[in-house]
């Protein structure tokens, strides 16, 4: 019975010897007595199966020694690292300092423990190449007894998560956001470095100047390491990750073939769902899922975004975070550039309901009725002895509710001011080409009025025709089909003796398909 | 696979010296005194006897995991009580650490089905380890968690059990000796 050698030690023999365990010197003591050798297998048996716990409770309470920072303070625990604000020494300016997790080495094999201090020095030296001012800027590397560390800027405000999930903010806002990550993603692109784990809870909104700065540049593959090798719960969510990523991983592959597989087109789908999950406030996987079933999950796309609509973010929105999450890479967009270009497109787009209130309505209420009455008075008009001037008059009444619009709706940022430009052209010219093709008519048909208005109804639609195809360029795409309606109707004027009453009743419905169906009239 | 009401009433009898354990372990030395462990994992296993019909759907991990998440609540919500009623010793704690704490224990000690063998086996007998430290002296179990669980030297622990370093080195030795007994017994069953 081991019990019985209890005898052969007494107390203050064991103290020597267990601070001699403690302190690590053990020469200075016999451990190659029976007695020595049982005391050191206990001891270390159970040291051993103590360690893991010893190391989750003891980072609790006490910040690692840090050379060059004073006062840290724990500000953030992730997957991989804990996320310390530290007084720098010598500049004496506060920074933050991501600190490997001990617990998490302490789990692991020493060849694992050492791949993974390798890779984290590794990937910091990369993210420390980064520098861009929407990227937090990395300034120093070294190592904490085992535990590598690297400190970055302090970036004074919350998360993007943060910040979406307590309240709700502006798509516009967001998307301004996103849109400058995406540049600085794209930069960084260029350089041929990836981030690879492009998510809410990394891109960072500085308080004092609302600029959004994204973190971690490169360290995915490390979370990914240990969360795959752990199957672990709480270190970083797959729920941003793109399906042929979670398929590599799922595959039971190693990390570097995780690794292998990600590509610009990857980091494009993380920044689509960022997007989603900012603008709707919530994440994109479904609850209680554990970490295996989220990678189920996003490899056969049964994520909220796929399988929900959110009637919060505008189909244009929708339309650019689909074609971020498509599952076949080579459809999305082809660089994070090209994705920020949508969005500021995006941002510039022409409001006229903002810029003038109630325009929806206006059309709706107002031009579309005028059109219909002017119209069917001047069909009146024709059966009766009006004098030609009058006709014209009403005929071109529609005109004016519409200029009137452009010039009530002044204010504009710099995107929609070059839309309204291009309106006023397009609409200016058809009064023009309208008034210059009356004249014409007027000179060519003088005395017989009837037969000047038959020509006159088919040329003014076929104008409006081309004025609609000149919108769809820059504007709404539904206008081509608008401008082919149009030159069927202007067909359809020469066969009937109706044309003033048809392009009335064409005009007020083309009216309110526009109020309905256009973009820039719905959004608010 | 379904366990029948008795499997799983066995089983969360089995767990009760680990959880009593870790719970040990976690609360902080200042807590002792204010706040009784075993009492925190007696309410615990009464709620899931509460909920015994739910929890015998659950496998080996879920299980463990509600039973974690029940017990974090428990610490949680005590703390919380010490706080109101303005003790000093809950000042200094945050309960963000504890919440912590938990989650990273529950990554350690919930065996996924799909882990290497190796990590099964090392949580094992880690569990193991927590079930045998309840079968000790409470004075020698006190001295194993404060000097392996919670990483104090020889030095502090004797100033915080308030004996000599000799006779604290001897209720280690002894523990651990008792431990490793108690763990190879279990282990040839």
């Amino acid at each position: 019975m081991l019990a019985s050698d209890d005898e052969f030690l007494s107390d203050d023999e064991l103290a020597v010897l267990e601070r001699a365990m403690e302190s690590g010197d053990q020469d200075c003591v016999d451990f190659e007595s029976r007695q020595g050798s049982q005391y050191r297998s206990a001891f270390q048996l159970i040291d051993e199966l103590a360690a893991p716990i010893r190391t989750a409770i003891a980072s609790l309470d006490s910040p690692p020694h840090i050379d060059g920072y004073d006062e840290l303070v724990e500000i953030a625990r992730g997957g991989m690292g804990v996320v310390y604000r530290g007084l720098h020494n010598k500049t004496q300016r506060y920074d933050a300092v991501k600190v490997m997790r001990p617990d998490r080495i302490a789990g692991s094999a020493t060849e694992t423990a050492s791949l993974m201090r390798l890779q984290f020095l590794r990937e910091s030296q990369l993210a420390a190449r980064v520098a861009h001012e929407h990227i937090v800027p990395v300034y120093q590397l070294g190592e904490a007894g085992d535990c590598p560390w690297y400190s970055m800027q302090w970036v004074d405000g919350n998360s993007l998560h943060e910040l979406t999930r307590d309240s709700k903010m502006s798509p516009e806002r967001i998307v301004r956001y996103i849109e400058q990550i995406a540049r600085a993603v794209d930069v960084v692109h260029r350089h041929g470095i990836l981030h690879g784990d492009i998510k809410p809870q990394n891109i960072l909104i500085e308080m004092a100047t609302d600029r959004p700065m994204i973190s971690d540049f490169g360290l995915a593959d490390l979370d990914a390491a240990s969360t795959i090798e752990r199957n672990a719960g709480i270190a970083g969510t797959p729920a941003y990750m793109a399906p042929e990523l979670a398929k590599a991983a799922i595959s039971g592959r190693t990390t570097d073939d995780v690794t292998a597989s990600r590509t610009v087109s990857s980091d494009v789908y993380s920044l689509g769902v960022t997007l989603w999950a900012a603008l709707s406030g919530c994440s994109p996987c479904y609850e209680n899922r554990t970490p295996q079933e989220q990678l189920a999950d996003v490899v056969v796309g049964k994520l909220k975004f796929n399988e929900e609509v959110n009637r919060d973010i505008s189909p244009e929105l929708t339309r650019i975070i689909r074609r971020c999450v498509s599952t076949e890479p080579e459809t999305r967009f082809s660089t994070a550039g090209e994705l920020a270009e949508a969005l500021a497109q995006w941002l510039d787009r022409p409001r006229w309901n903002r810029h003038f209130p109630k325009l929806r309505k206006l059309l709706c209420v107002v031009v579309a009725p005028v059109l219909l009455i002017s119209g069917l008075s001047v069909q009146l008009m024709l059966a009766t002895e009006v004098p030609e001037s009058w006709i014209w008059l009403v005929v071109f009444a529609g005109y004016a509710p519409l200029f009137a619009t452009f010039l009530a709706s002044q204010r504009m940022g710099h995107g929609a001011r070059q839309a309204h430009r291009e309106l006023w052209s397009i609409w200016f010219g058809h009064l023009c080409a309208s008034v210059s093709g009356m004249m014409a008519l007027h000179i060519l048909f003088q005395p017989d009025v009837g037969r000047l208005f038959e020509l006159f109804y088919p040329f003014w639609a076929a104008i409006s025709s081309l004025a609609f195809f000149a919108k769809s360029g820059n504007f709404w795409s539904g206008y081509r089909w608008v401008g082919v309606a149009w030159s069927v109707i202007a067909v359809c004027m020469a066969l009937t003796a109706w044309a003033p009453v048809l392009f009335g009743v064409a005009a007020a419905i083309t009216c309110i398909v526009i109020a309905r169906m256009d973009q820039s009239f719905l959004d608010d | 696979m379904k366990r029948t009401q008795q499997q799983t009433a066995d089983d969360l009898e089995r767990r009760r010296p680990i959880l009593i354990s870790l719970a040990e372990a976690l609360l902080s030395p200042a807590f002792r005194g204010h706040v009784d462990a075993s009492d925190l994992v007696q309410q615990t296993l009464m709620e899931a006897h509460c909920n015994i019909d739910e929890l015998s759907e659950l496998a080996d991990a879920p299980l463990l995991a509600w039973l974690h998440s029940a017990l974090k609540h428990n610490v949680l919500d005590a703390i919380r009580h010490l706080r109101t009623a303005k003790k000093n010793v809950a000042r200094n704690v945050r309960v963000g650490d504890l919440q912590n704490s938990f989650v990273r224990l529950e990554q350690l000690l919930v065996a996924h089905d799909t882990s290497p063998s190796q990590v099964l086996q090392r949580n094992e007998d880690i569990s193991r380890m927590l079930a045998a430290l309840q079968t000790l002296p409470s004075n020698q179990r006190m001295a194993v968690i404060l000097k392996h669980l919670r990483g104090h030297t020889l030095k502090e622990v004797s100033e915080m059990l308030e004996v000599s370093e000799s006779a604290v080195a001897g209720l280690l030795h002894r523990g651990r000796q008792q431990l490793q007994v108690c763990m190879l017994e279990e282990r040839g069953e």
